[in-house]
């Protein structure tokens, strides 16, 4: 009998995701080559995952990481036309999803490394020459929000992760497996505006909140009040200045604009 | 709608471990290469140095852009968002030609990944080619539909794969990207005639070859592109050239990636083979 082209996909998806047989009665002879797709489909994905997650699959073991990364595309079939974004929910659901949530390094190093990939190929954007800061009025400062470029991304961490995933990245053996920070530490993973190799930095104590307002598009003048909380009311505008001169010089910023410019 | 088709001669996929080799070479097509196909997918809504490559080799080369997730076959609606992608790309890179395969990758929302078979019917013809016309329609130009390797086949079937691709390209008015290669690979896994295939295509609509290795099971073929063209796929190849008269063409590599030298070296076989084939023949 006759099915719908619907009907069919439908069938022969499920047999892919969850070995549904439905399919296999509309397929000529039984289907003797049907494991073709099977295996292509989970073997494709686990290759293009220990592709982007290097380090994941070096803690974890080849085995361990086929488990995990099985388990992930279960709960998280590609819903993207591009392989490139399988594993954009790994971190998280390596940081949920048990027994992996006891290994919380897992997720740490899942986000570093997913970063870095985001910086690497995410989209163009521009960039704000150091000679545009100063054509800003005096009066105008105080009102300056900030458009950071694509490629910049921030990642808080709580196991030093870094040293790890870099050693696995240059194909050299690791000093040690990664260890707990007494307290959570922020990455800034980012490319360069000229040559595109990407970078990765510590972000300064007094510089995670202010950096992470300043991104979501808090003036300039409360950022300076952040700082000065932080360190004193003298020296925040010099401490300001200097965070976003070393922002600008490293092609964060894609534009300077006037809040409110237009009243 | 007018599309330009003036590029010829012999292309290879453009690959990221190939970038420093084509980039460095300063004198341009002497390396042998004609052409390069760069995968669409993988260009779309990214920046950073794949894309200054891209445009790099794009300054040197005439490049074709190839998709794997059109998803031309898939009954629910046509992604917008990857087409409105798809055309920033090709305006940006102006490629000379725009290819994907005739298959579908998915349904309600998710992508497999792989090119998956379609029922070989008339009601099939009608969607798959009322949809390529729309994205003809949305992008402007022709687009290239590529025959996938298959590796079932349907009860339902109602035509050879020829036929269906025939019936598809006319009634939708795009071109045929024909994969030689895969036409072994399906002929074997099938049992059909490769040569009646090649017979069966309009050759007016063949506007780029594709040639890649596979692996040999036995019982059966798989497309792996991961390995040189064999042997019976050249002898196919040089019997399409015969048929269609000379067609751009190119080797696909996408596994155990060698040398760029060596595809350059196994592209010469291709040169070689269509100019025996179609000497005296019109170019």
């Amino acid at each position: 009998m006759s099915v719908s082209l619907d009907t069919l996909q439908s069938a022969f998806q499920a047999k892919l995701l969850s070995n549904s047989d439905d399919i296999m009665a509309h397929l000529s002879g039984g289907g003797p080559f049907m494991s073709v797709y099977e295996d292509g489909y989970t073997l494709r994905l686990l290759q293009v995952l220990a592709e982007d997650f290097g380090a994941v699959h070096s803690l974890l073991g080849d085995e361990k990481f086929e488990t995990a990364m099985r388990a992930y595309l279960s709960d998280h079939p590609s819903r993207w036309r591009s392989v490139r974004w399988l594993g954009a929910e790994l971190a998280a659901w390596l940081g949920d999803t048990a027994p992996w949530d006891k290994h919380k390094q897992l997720a740490d190093t899942a986000a570093f490394e997913w970063a870095l990939g985001l910086s690497f190929d995410g989209p163009d954007g521009d960039v704000l020459a150091v000679s545009s800061l100063g054509e800003i009025a005096p009066n105008n400062w105080p009102n300056l929000v900030f458009d950071f470029h694509p490629s910049l991304h921030l990642v808080d961490l709580d196991w030093d992760v870094v040293p790890f995933q870099q050693a696995i990245k240059a194909e050299q053996d690791p000093d040690g497996a990664p260890t707990p920070f007494a307290k959570p530490v922020t990455w800034a993973t980012w490319r360069h505006p000229q040559h595109l190799s990407v970078y990765h930095r510590v972000l300064e104590d007094n510089e995670v909140d202010v950096l992470k307002s300043a991104v979501a598009g808090t003036p300039f003048s409360t950022l300076c009040e952040m700082l000065a909380e932080k360190c004193g009311g003298d020296e925040s505008a010099v401490l300001a200045a200097g965070l976003l001169a070393q922002w600008v010089n490293s092609g964060w910023i894609s534009n300077a604009t006037i809040l409110n410019a237009s009243t | 709608m007018q599309s330009k088709f003036e590029f010829s001669g012999f292309g290879l996929g453009l690959r990221p471990q190939h970038f420093p080799e084509i980039l460095e070479d300063h004198e341009g097509r002497a390396a042998g290469v004609d052409w390069f196909e760069a995968i669409s997918d993988n260009f779309i809504n990214v920046g950073g140095a794949p894309m200054r490559n891209l445009e790099r080799v794009r300054e040197r080369y005439p490049l074709a852009l190839h998709g794997v997730s059109l998803s031309i076959g898939a009954t629910e609606p046509l992604d917008m968002d990857y087409l409105a992608g798809l055309k920033a790309l090709i305006d940006r890179i102006q490629p000379t030609l725009v290819s994907d395969h005739l298959c579908w990758t998915g349904v309600h929302g998710l992508n497999l990944h792989d090119l998956l078979p379609l029922p070989l019917t008339r009601e099939t013809v009608t969607h798959v080619a009322d949809r390529v016309a729309r994205v003809q329609d949305y992008l402007g130009r022709q687009i290239l539909i590529e025959n996938a390797s298959t590796y079932v086949s349907f009860n339902d079937d109602e035509m050879p794969e020829w036929e269906f691709l025939s019936a598809i390209a006319t009634k939708a008015d795009c071109h045929i990207l024909l994969d030689v290669n895969n036409v072994y690979v399906s002929a074997f896994n099938h049992g059909f005639s490769a040569i009646d295939y090649l017979g069966g295509v309009p050759a007016d609509r063949v506007k780029q070859i594709h040639l890649s290795g596979h692996q040999h099971n036995g019982d059966h073929i798989i497309d792996t592109h991961d390995a040189a063209v064999a042997d019976p796929v050249w002898s196919l190849y040089a019997a399409t050239m015969d048929l269609l008269g000379p067609v751009p063409t190119m080797i696909e590599r996408d596994d155990n990636i060698p040398a760029f030298s060596e595809l350059v070296d196994e592209l010469k076989t291709a040169r070689v083979l269509c100019r025996d084939a179609t000497r005296g023949q019109a170019a």
